[in-house]
């Protein structure tokens, strides 16, 4: 696997992280 | 979603600025990766298409997740905010029948279309009343950049992690080839 699928794989799960734990987005919805 | 955004930005921009680079990010030591998709994909469900019990038990093993995770990575720099931060969050979120207490005024003043939903709970919120618990954790913070939302204190504990993890991930191999020049060339 290339760095840069890496890259993408592991920023995307933070990204998916940062949106699950923050409780900001349930006003109008995701 | 504006400010999950700006905060990833923040966190690229500062490693950038201390010299990192976004390809060694992969390089960073963290563990259970895996639950975050499953944690954000339990939450989506649960938002979008659970109620009631269905809904709160989804929701609480997807927080549960979240915690696990970085419980289990908390010795990297950043990590215990968020742990923190989530914590803040589920914790405001358990009193009130897993949902968030959103301050209305807040509410009226980013998305008025959205205070008379939240009375009876929309999505992962609901309105911040005198009945509420613990609203001082709840979202109180108006964010007023496109598309606008609402934040908590937990939210902004988690933001400052997330930057401190972010910058350090990008940090991981330029740490580790500035040694090696520095060995090479035989400086210390």
């Amino acid at each position: 696997m290339s760095n840069k699928v890496k890259t993408a794989i592991v920023l995307g799960a933070m990204v998916l992280f940062s949106f699950a734990a923050q409780a900001g987005w349930g006003v109008g919805g995701p | 979603m504006a400010f999950e955004v700006i905060v990833v930005l923040t966190g690229i921009i500062v490693g950038w600025i201390r010299k990192g680079s976004i390809w060694a990010v992969p390089h960073i030591r963290l563990k259970w990766l895996w639950l975050l998709p499953i944690a954000f994909v339990l939450q989506h469900i649960s938002i979008h298409y659970l109620n009631g019990l269905w809904y709160q038990s989804v929701t609480v093993v997807s927080y549960i997740s979240l915690l696990a995770f970085c419980a289990r990575n908390v010795r990297v720099p950043g990590v215990l905010w968020t742990l923190i931060g989530t914590a803040c969050n589920f914790l405001v979120m358990m009193i009130n029948g897993i949902r968030m207490p959103a301050y209305l005024p807040a509410v009226q003043m980013i998305d008025p279309s959205a205070v008379s939903p939240l009375k009876s709970g929309v999505g992962k919120s609901v309105a911040m009343t005198v009945h509420t618990h613990l609203n001082f954790l709840g979202d109180i913070f108006p964010f007023d950049i496109w598309p606008r939302s609402i934040i908590s204190i937990g939210d902004v504990l988690f933001a400052i992690g997330f930057v401190i993890v972010i910058q350090h991930a990008m940090r991981v191999e330029g740490g580790s080839a500035a040694r090696v020049r520095r060995a090479e060339s035989g400086t210390s």
